[in-house]
């Protein structure tokens, strides 16, 4: 990598803009030495009009997410990283290498831009942040799986202080862990919009009252089911050999 | 030791860092291993510095040893004691677990920090993490870096230094230690991620591991992560020993329990974790003046009245870092019930403690209270962690203040 990470993470998260503050550091921390790779950016069509008073949340797998954060940055939107997984070692089960060099390669893009003082935010996520394939069910694997929790981001009273009205999630369906977030903000009065492919128009969503919205409880819980059911990571129990040899 | 000194005064300021905070927010970051610099719309790098005097930082580092080695005499009496374990508050299985008795040989470094507030009547303490206290790097690099915008005030004590020295005091050079930590989790990472510098920088080799990437024979341990397999010589658990028992039987977690290994904490510091731990001294007959000198007055929530009195607070018996702390008109209705049908159904789950007054301090943006956690290490007292909120409870929305001592 031809840069710091201090370096990367600055492009990512200006101190000029409002919205730096929630950008999260982990993969900026620990960015590996990598090549620039120049990947092409995505089409986000109509999203370009859509800036107006517009937040946007990028909930798409992997790299797609990180790229569409960059072609937002093109069209004036401040992309900022949520992703809150460690790279971990071998065998990790989510792919958040890829993401780091996605986000390492494109710190000079970032850095060519006008500035964006005044920009509204482009959220980013990884889709695949909660993965509970196959992978998942192996001893030795390394489980950085992780969760977004409503700590993570502006609260509803900050996006309408900042002039916002709505939020437009780009992600083929409402994951749970976001919709704890996004109906919050639609409690408070924003309107939720989604699109599965930015080319078209985002529609008009109601996303559904999750279980355990508001509890005091909600975050120990993800957290504590967090541990409790992998030793360290969400979802399925990773199992132990059995004597035989195979996986029980 | 000599005898306890009298309630010292908080002599404490804050004092506004010089210098831009976006830059120093950066530093903090990077430098500190500071991964979770934002709770919702807070901000959880202070833009001040706590100025203890110099005798303040004696008196509560003096408290802190002697803090601590009274935790570890009640932690020997009471395990000689398992009957009082359920009154502890603790799970049945991890009651079996903590049974099994380590081998004579087994070696432990132990680490605990001792949460302090400047109250009305002096220093009030909160709690103790005996089990799996975090703070290192704040309590480290955190005051180095903030000595070169404060001028006047100096760090005092270096709580990873010193964890590496009782490390490398007991393990060969090129020992690898298992850091184990709920792997998801990217907040007890960084905490892990510092250490790994730290103990990296002293010789040893650090293994990144979940609890159940240790496979155990004969109290030995042998990690099977993948590319971080083979033999560990320590293990360093930043996962709570209560929660070992939610692990799969087949895990073998029960090992913790009885290694041969050096553990940094041995489970057996869950003992003295237990807030209910005030309700059991009695029964043990070991004495406990530091305790019973800072410590406010702690009962069974049956014994107390903190449903008519916001005077009492409700604590979680294993509850950690502010999680589940409330009283009477601190929190939303609902919430407030939530925990009172909780406390009131599970009262061995529970401790009921006369609420202290938190005397607040003068900063740049209105009054804040404060919490300093002073670290000992094998019952040294070797560094301050500080936290400050708008508010009186100290939690998750506090932000992570370095700690400084005039000269």
């Amino acid at each position: 990598m031809s840069e710091t990470s201090e370096a990367v993470y600055a492009a990512w998260a200006p101190a000029t803009s409002k919205w730096s503050a929630w950008a999260k550091p982990v993969l900026f921390a620990t960015l590996p030495r990598l090549a620039d790779i120049v990947r092409p950016l995505p089409s986000i069509g109509v999203m370009a009009y859509e800036k107006k008073n517009t937040a946007v949340v990028v909930d798409l797998p992997s790299v797609s997410s990180t790229l569409m954060g960059l072609a937002l940055a093109e069209a004036g939107f401040q992309p900022v990283p949520l992703y809150n997984g460690a790279l971990g070692a071998l065998g990790a089960l989510v792919d958040s290498a890829s993401i780091a060099e996605a986000l390492a390669a494109g710190a000079a893009k970032l850095r060519a831009l006008p500035p964006r003082e005044n920009a509204a935010p482009a959220f980013l996520l990884d889709a695949n942040r909660m993965d509970n394939s196959v992978n998942a069910k192996s001893p030795g694997r390394f489980d950085n799986r992780w969760a977004v929790v409503p700590q993570d981001m502006p609260s509803a009273d900050f996006l309408k202080d900042a002039g916002l009205q709505r939020v437009v999630l780009i992600a083929g369906g409402v994951r749970d862990d976001l919709a704890h977030i996004l109906h919050r903000y639609q409690d408070a009065g924003l309107e939720i919009r989604r699109t599965a492919d930015p080319e078209q128009a985002s529609e008009h969503i109601t996303v559904a009252r999750p279980i355990g919205y508001r509890s005091l409880w909600y975050r120990l819980g993800v957290f504590a089911g967090l541990r409790r059911n992998s030793a360290g990571g969400f979802g399925a129990t990773v199992p132990i050999p059995s004597s035989s040899g195979g996986y029980g | 030791m000599s005898a306890l000194p009298r309630h010292s005064t908080p002599d404490v300021d804050l004092r506004q860092l010089a210098g831009d905070h976006a830059e120093w927010r950066r530093q903090v970051i990077f430098q500190c291993c500071k991964w979770d610099p934002q709770v919702g719309d807070t901000d959880t790098v202070a833009d001040h510095a706590c100025i203890l005097s110099r005798e303040t930082a004696a008196y509560l580092s003096d408290l802190a040893e002697r803090l601590t080695a009274e935790s570890l005499a009640l932690e020997d009496a009471l395990e000689r004691r398992p009957d009082l374990y359920a009154g502890l508050g603790l799970d049945r299985r991890l009651r079996g677990a903590l049974a099994a008795t380590p081998p004579a040989d087994a070696k432990a470094v132990r680490v605990m920090r001792f949460d302090f507030h400047p109250a009305e009547g002096g220093w009030a303490l909160s709690e103790v993490n005996s089990d799996v206290p975090g703070g290192f790097a704040e309590a480290s690099m955190l005051p180095v870096l903030a000595a070169q915008r404060v001028s006047g005030a100096y760090p005092q004590g270096d709580v990873a230094t010193a964890f590496a020295a009782a490390l490398r005091g007991k393990l060969s050079p090129g020992a690898r230690i298992a850091l184990v930590h709920a792997t998801a989790y990217s907040d007890d990472r960084q905490v892990m991620q510092f250490l790994a510098g730290r103990f990296g920088q002293a010789g040893f080799q650090c293994l990144f591991l979940a609890p159940d990437h240790l496979q155990w024979s004969d109290g030995h341990a042998v990690s099977i992560a993948e590319g971080q397999a083979g033999p560990v010589d320590a293990v360093v658990r930043f996962f709570p020993a209560e929660w070992l028992p939610a692990l799969p039987q087949a895990s073998g977690w029960r090992r913790y329990f009885d290694a041969r290994v050096l553990m940094c904490n041995p489970p057996r510091a869950v003992l003295s974790q237990s807030k209910r731990l005030p309700l059991v001294w009695s029964e043990i007959g070991v004495d406990m003046p530091a305790w019973s000198s800072v410590l406010p007055e702690t009962r069974d929530p049956r014994e107390a009245p903190w449903r008519s009195d916001d005077g009492w607070v409700l604590k979680p018996a294993m509850g950690r870092v502010g999680e589940g702390v409330a009283w009477r008109g601190a929190l939303p209705a609902r919430e407030w019930r939530r925990i009172a049908r909780s406390a009131t159904a599970f009262p061995g789950h529970w401790t009921a403690q006369r609420r202290f007054q938190s005397r607040p301090l003068e900063s740049a943006r209105g009054p804040r209270h404060l919490c300093i956690g002073v670290f000992t290490i094998d019952g040294r007292a070797s560094g301050f962690y500080g936290r400050l909120s708008a508010r009186t409870i100290i939690e998750k929305h506090a932000q992570d203040i370095p700690v400084l001592v005039a000269p």
